[in-house]
C-alpha cells in the first residue's frame, strides 16, 4: 500500500510506451469476471466487483490500491476491500492496482455488461475512450445476438482493431458436431469483425491441473494468441519490446514500461514464474525491424 | 397415463415413454373441461328436447365448446430453449427439431388434439403472401426500440436489406417456382422429421458449400414460409391445445424477430422463456413490455436452463429476486408467475434415459433437488423425480390455471348464459300456449318485422351515440397531440439554445402516452356508459314487444343479461416513438436549416410524421375495435333473441310437441340443472370482475 495512486494514474497520459488497455466486454453474465479471474491467475477479484451495478474497473499493475474516479474527474483513495459497496452514483470508474503477471503487459478494463435493464450504456460508454482493444465475451448457448452485434457495430471503429471474440461456457455445448457448427456460425456472422474467435470453457480453464486440461479448455490457444497479438502491437507502435518480453519471464527485463514516469510499485527485477503457456519457440515474426528474440513463457 | 412408447411415424419421430404422472399439474384444467363436457351434455339434451334445427343457437354454442383450443405462444430470445420446451410440454422429447444454432424460422403451431377417432396427424404449411412480406417491414412497436438496443433506430433498414437478401436467395434457389409459391398452402396427411426440417428449419448457411448431405435438404422452404400448422393426436391434455413455437428475438437475423413480433399480436397467452444464466436482459424486458401492453395477466415466465447453473438451489431464489425487482422498476405488474426449470431435464426424463445426464448437469440436479424436492414423494422412480425437478409440472399447473381463468371460465359462463336464455325462451313459449294469449296488441304475423325494426333501430342508435363519443375523443386526442408537439419543440429549441447542435437531443414520448392513455380511459368509460344504456333500452323495448305480442302472460320470460364486452387494452400505446436526434442525420438536418425558430416548424412536421402511425392506431384502429365489440355483442344478442322469438311465435301458433316437451322436462329437471350450473359458474367467475 505504499504507492501513491495519483502518481500512478499520471501514467494514463498517452505516452509512447504505455501498456495497451484491453476492455473486457459482452452481455452481462457472459463470463467476463470469470475470464478476468483467469487472466489474473492467483489474484482473483472479489466476485461482487464485477456483478451488475458496479462501475467499470480499470486494473493496472502495482501495489494493491484502489482509487475511485468520480464523474467530475476527482479521485479518492478507497480501501480495495470496499469495492463492493461502490455505487454507480457519481463514479466514473474505479482504478485498481494489483500484482499479476498479465498486468505486466497490459491493463485490463472490466466493463459492465451490456443489455442490463438496470444499467444505462452511458456507464461504460464514458470510459470506452480509454480502451485500445476489446476481448468480447459471448455466452456459448446464446452466442452472438443482435444486442451484441449492434453494440459492436457502434464501437468497433474506436478500437485499434486488435479485438478477440471469446465464446465462453463452451463446455455447455455438448457434442463435437454442435461445437463445430456453433463456431462455424459465429465465425461467419462475425467475419472481419474480430482478429479471431476462441471457444473457452472458463471453469475448466480455471480448474485446470495440467497442460492437457488447460489446452482442452481452449485457454492455451486463446492466451497464446492474446500474447502474440500484444507483442505484435508493441512492435508496430515501436514501443520497447521488452515490456512484453519481461512480462513473460525474460531475464532482460530492465527496461522501464513507461519511460517518462515509471510506475511506482513496479518491481522491475521481478522474475515472472512461467506458467502453463508458451509461445512457439523461434516462431518467425517477419516484416519487422525489431531485434529477434526468443519468445519466453508467459503468464 | 400412457407409459408405452408409441411409434406413429415412419421416420424417427418417437413418442417417449412418459413418466406416469406426466399429466400432473393439469388437474385444474381437467376439472374445467369436465364442467364444459357436462354443460355440453346439458345443451345436447336441451337441443333434442327443443328439436332444434342444426346451426341454430344451441348448435352454435356446442360448436364453440367443441372448438375450444387454448393457444399458448412461446416466446423468448434466440436459443433460450423455446423449441425444447414446446417439445417437453407436448410430452415428446424430440418432436420439433432444435439445434445449437437458431433454427426455428417460422411460427409453428402444434395442435394437440384429443379427438382420437376423426383426427389424423397432418400438417399444413402456408407461404408468405406479398402483403405479408410487406407487413414484415411495418414500423413501430419493435423490440429493439423498447429494449433501447444499440442501433435500434436503423434496424428498419437492416431488416429491409435482410428481407431482400432472403427473397433473392429463395428466388435463385427455387427459380420459377418462387413466384408460384407466394401465398400457397401445402398440405400433408402426415408429418415426420424430414418434412419438418424441410419446411421449418432454416438450416446451416456457413457461406462455404454445405458438404453435409444430411443437411442438404434442409431449409428448402423455411425462409419463405409464413406459418406451419401441425396436428398431432395426444392423450396428454384434457382438451385440444395449441402450442406455438416462435423464432427467437434478438437474433442477428432480424427478420426472424419481426416474424415473432407479428405473432405476439395474434396471441392471447404468452409464455416468455428466459435463460437462467442471463435472466431478464433489456431485450427480454422489451419483449415483456410489448406483450404486457396487450394484457398483463397473459404473460407467464419460464426461466429455462437451470441445469446450466452450478448451484440452482442457491442461485434460483437470487435470480427470482432480481427478475421481480427489474419488473417492478419497469412498471410491469408483479403478479406475473415465474417458474424455474429445465427443458433439458424434462427431455431426459421423457427419453427415459436419466443416465444420459452429464456429470455437471447431474450435480446441478442434486443441488436443485435439495432445494426443490422436499414436498415431493421421495420413492418415485428416477424418471418421475427428474420430471418433477424439471419444473414442467409446475409450469403445466401455472398454464392450466391461466387457461382456466382467461379462456375456460369465460367460455363456460357465456355458453351457460346463452343456454339458459334459450331454455327460458322455450319455457316461456310453453307457458304462453298453456295460459292463453292475453291482450296482445300486435298481431303475431308482424312479430318478425317488428323485431327487425326494433333491432335495427337500437343498433343504429347505439352506433350513432358511439360515433359521437369517438369524435369527441378524437378531438381531445388531437388537442393533446398538438400540445405535446408544442412542448417537444420548445424543449428542442431550448436544448439548442443551451447546448447547440452538437449534443444529442432526446425527448421522452412518455408524456404523449400518458395523455393518450387518460383520454382513452375517459373514452372507455363513456363508451361503457353508452353501451350499458343502449343495452338497457334494447332489453326494455324487447320486453315491450313481447308484451305487445303475447299480452301480460309474458312475465315468465326471463330476459337474458347482456354482458358488456371488456375494453380492449390499448396495445398501440406501447408502440415506439423515437424522438431523439443522435445520429448523423441530425447534423445534416442542422446544416440545412438556419435559426432555431425556423427549425421548429420543420421539426413539428417531423414529429407529426413520427407519431402519425401511433395516433392513427390509438384514434382510429382502437376505437373501431371498441365500437365493433360493443355493437357485435348487441347484434349477437338480437340474433339469439330472433331465434327465441320465432320459437315462441311458432309455439303460440300451435306447435304442440316442442312446447309440450320443453315444458314437461324443461321446468323440472333441465332448467334446474342449468341454473345450478350457472350458480356454480357464478361462484367461480365472481372474482373475474375485470372489464373496463
Amino acid at each position: 500500500m505504499m504507492s501513491d495512486p495519483l502518481q500512478v494514474s499520471n501514467m494514463d497520459e498517452d505516452g509512447p510506451a504505455r501498456k495497451p488497455r484491453i476492455g473486457l466486454m459482452g452481455e452481462f453474465s457472459a463470463g467476463k469476471s470469470t475470464l478476468l479471474n483467469m487472466l489474473l491467475t492467483g489474484d482473483p477479484l472479489p466476485v461482487k466487483v464485477t456483478a451488475t451495478n458496479a462501475p467499470p474497473v480499470w486494473i493496472s499493475h502495482g501495489s494493491d490500491a484502489a482509487v475511485r474516479v468520480l464523474v467530475d474527474g476527482t479521485e479518492e483513495t478507497i480501501d480495495p476491500g470496499d469495492l463492493e459497496s461502490i455505487g454507480l452514483q457519481g463514479t466514473k470508474f474505479v482504478r485498481l492496482y494489483m500484482q499479476s503477471d498479465a498486468l505486466e503487459i497490459c491493463d485490463l478494463i472490466d466493463m459492465p455488461g451490456i443489455s442490463d435493464p438496470n444499467m444505462s450504456s452511458d456507464v461504460w460508454k464514458q470510459v470506452f475512450d480509454e480502451v485500445d482493444c476489446v476481448i468480447w465475451c459471448t455466452h456459448a448457448t446464446q452466442a452472438w445476438r443482435q444486442s451484441e452485434a449492434a453494440v459492436w457495430a457502434e464501437i468497433e471503429g474506436q478500437t485499434n482493431g486488435n479485438n478477440i471474440l471469446v465464446v465462453t461456457q463452451f463446455d455447455k455445448i455438448k457434442t463435437e458436431r454442435d461445437r463445430a457448427r456453433l463456431i462455424a456460425r459465429v465465425k461467419k456472422e462475425t467475419n472481419g469483425l474480430f482478429e479471431d474467435v476462441f471457444p473457452l470453457a472458463l471453469m475448466d480453464a480455471i480448474n485446470a491441473s495440467n497442460e492437457e486440461t488447460w489446452k482442452d479448455s481452449g485457454a492455451a490457444a486463446f492466451s497464446d494468441f492474446l500474447v502474440e497479438m500484444l507483442l505484435r502491437r508493441e512492435e508496430k507502435s515501436s514501443a520497447p519490446i521488452d515490456v512484453a518480453a519481461r512480462a513473460m519471464g525474460s531475464d532482460q527485463g530492465a527496461t522501464q514500461i513507461c519511460k517518462r514516469n515509471p510506475a511506482p510499485g513496479e518491481d522491475s527485477d521481478k522474475k515472472v514464474v512461467p506458467r502453463r503457456v508458451r509461445l512457439h519457440p523461434g516462431r518467425e515474426r517477419t516484416n519487422r525491424n525489431q531485434p529477434e528474440h526468443t519468445a519466453p513463457p508467459i503468464f | 397415463m400412457n407409459a408405452e412408447a408409441q411409434s406413429s411415424f415412419t421416420t424417427g419421430l418417437r413418442q417417449a415413454p412418459r413418466p406416469c404422472d406426466f399429466g400432473s399439474g393439469l388437474e385444474e384444467l381437467k376439472s374445467c373441461i369436465d364442467e364444459m363436457h357436462s354443460v355440453d351434455a346439458a345443451l345436447a339434451k336441451l337441443a333434442s328436447l327443443l328439436q332444434e334445427k342444426p346451426g341454430k343457437t344451441i348448435g352454435r354454442l356446442r360448436k364453440e365448446i367443441a372448438e375450444f383450443e387454448p393457444t399458448i405462444t412461446v416466446l423468448g430470445q434466440v436459443k433460450a430453449g423455446k423449441t425444447a420446451l414446446v417439445n417437453a410440454l407436448a410430452g415428446w422429447h424430440d418432436l420439433l427439431p432444435s439445434d445449437v444454432n437458431p433454427w426455428t424460422s417460422v411460427v409453428t403451431s402444434l395442435h394437440l388434439t384429443t379427438d382420437t377417432e376423426r383426427s389424423e396427424n397432418r400438417a399444413s404449411f402456408r407461404f408468405m403472401t406479398e402483403t405479408e412480406w410487406a407487413r414484415l417491414l411495418n414500423k413501430g412497436g419493435r423490440i429493439g426500440e423498447l429494449a433501447s438496443r444499440a442501433g435500434a433506430e436503423s434496424e428498419f433498414l437492416k431488416i429491409a436489406e435482410q428481407i431482400e437478401t432472403v427473397r433473392e436467395k429463395a428466388r435463385k434457389r427455387l427459380g420459377k417456382k418462387f413466384e408460384l409459391l407466394i401465398g400457397e398452402e401445402h398440405e400433408y396427411g402426415y408429418f415426420d422429421k424430414n418434412l419438418l426440417e424441410k419446411y421449418i428449419c432454416l438450416g446451416d448457411d456457413f457461406g462455404e458449400g454445405d458438404g453435409d448431405p444430411e443437411t442438404a435438404d434442409q431449409g428448402r422452404f423455411a425462409d419463405i414460409l409464413r406459418s406451419a400448422d401441425l396436428y398431432l393426436k395426444s392423450a396428454v391434455f384434457p382438451c385440444n391445445l395449441c402450442l406455438r413455437d416462435t423464432p427467437g428475438v434478438n437474433d442477428t437475423f432480424m427478420m426472424r424477430e419481426q416474424i415473432t413480433v407479428q405473432a405476439i399480436r395474434e396471441s392471447r397467452m404468452c409464455l416468455v422463456v428466459l435463460s437462467a444464466s442471463q435472466a431478464l436482459t433489456s431485450v427480454d424486458m422489451g419483449l415483456i413490455r410489448l406483450i404486457t401492453n396487450l394484457k398483463s395477466r397473459n404473460v407467464l415466465i419460464f426461466v429455462n436452463r437451470i441445469d446450466e447453473l452450478a448451484k440452482p438451489g442457491q442461485q434460483v431464489p437470487e435470480i427470482e429476486r432480481i427478475i421481480r425487482d427489474t419488473l417492478k422498476k419497469n412498471d410491469v405488474s408483479d403478479d406475473i408467475e415465474i417458474v424455474f426449470g429445465s427443458a433439458y431435464w424434462a427431455s431426459v426424463a421423457l427419453s427415459g434415459d436419466v443416465n444420459k445426464l452429464s456429470k455437471a448437469s447431474a450435480n446441478s440436479l442434486y443441488n436443485w433437488a435439495e432445494f426443490a424436492l422436499e414436498a415431493t414423494n421421495s420413492d418415485a422412480g428416477p424418471d418421475r423425480t427428474v420430471w418433477q425437478l424439471s419444473g414442467l409440472p409446475a409450469l403445466l399447473r401455472a398454464l392450466s390455471g391461466r387457461i382456466v381463468v382467461d379462456m375456460g371460465r369465460p367460455l363456460l359462463e357465456k355458453v351457460s348464459n346463452a343456454g339458459i336464455s334459450a331454455a327460458s325462451g322455450a319455457q316461456a313459449a310453453g307457458r304462453i300456449r298453456l295460459e292463453g294469449v292475453g291482450e296482445a296488441t300486435i298481431p303475431r304475423s308482424d312479430a318478425q318485422a317488428a323485431f327487425d325494426a326494433l333491432s335495427k333501430q337500437h343498433l343504429s342508435t347505439l352506433r350513432e351515440s358511439l360515433d359521437t363519443a369517438v369524435t369527441d375523443y378524437q378531438d381531445r386526442a388531437d388537442r393533446s397531440h398538438a400540445q405535446f408537439v408544442e412542448r417537444a419543440s420548445q424543449s428542442l429549441i431550448s436544448h439548442l439554445e443551451s447546448y447547440g447542435p452538437r449534443e444529442g437531443w432526446r425527448y421522452d414520448p412518455a408524456g404523449l402516452r400518458v395523455l393518450m392513455r387518460s383520454s382513452y380511459r375517459a373514452f372507455g368509460q363513456r363508451s361503457k356508459r353508452l353501451a350499458l344504456a343502449g343495452y338497457e333500452n334494447a332489453l326494455r323495448d324487447l320486453a315491450e314487444l313481447y308484451v305487445g305480442l303475447f299480452g301480460n302472460q309474458i312475465d315468465c320470460l326471463q330476459m337474458p343479461s347482456l354482458p358488456l364486452p371488456p375494453l380492449p387494452a390499448p396495445v398501440s400505446l406501447g408502440q415506439t416513438i423515437a424522438l431523439d436526434f443522435n445520429d448523423g442525420w441530425w447534423m445534416s438536418w442542422w446544416k440545412r436549416l438556419r435559426g432555431y425558430e425556423a427549425f421548429a416548424k420543420q421539426f413539428q412536421q417531423l414529429i407529426h410524421g413520427e407519431t402519425e402511425d401511433f395516433m392513427t392506431q390509438i384514434k382510429v384502429t382502437q376505437t373501431d375495435l371498441v365500437c365493433s365489440q360493443i355493437i357485435k355483442a348487441l347484434e349477437e344478442f338480437f340474433e339469439n333473441q330472433r331465434d327465441i322469438l320465432s320459437e315462441i311465435v311458432a309455439a303460440a301458433d300451435g306447435g304442440q310437441d316442442v312446447v309440450q316437451a320443453a315444458r314437461q322436462s324443461g321446468e323440472s329437471e333441465l332448467f334446474g340443472q342449468i341454473r345450478d350450473l350457472q350458480a356454480l359458474l357464478e361462484t367461480h367467475t365472481a372474482q373475474e370482475g375485470q372489464t373496463i
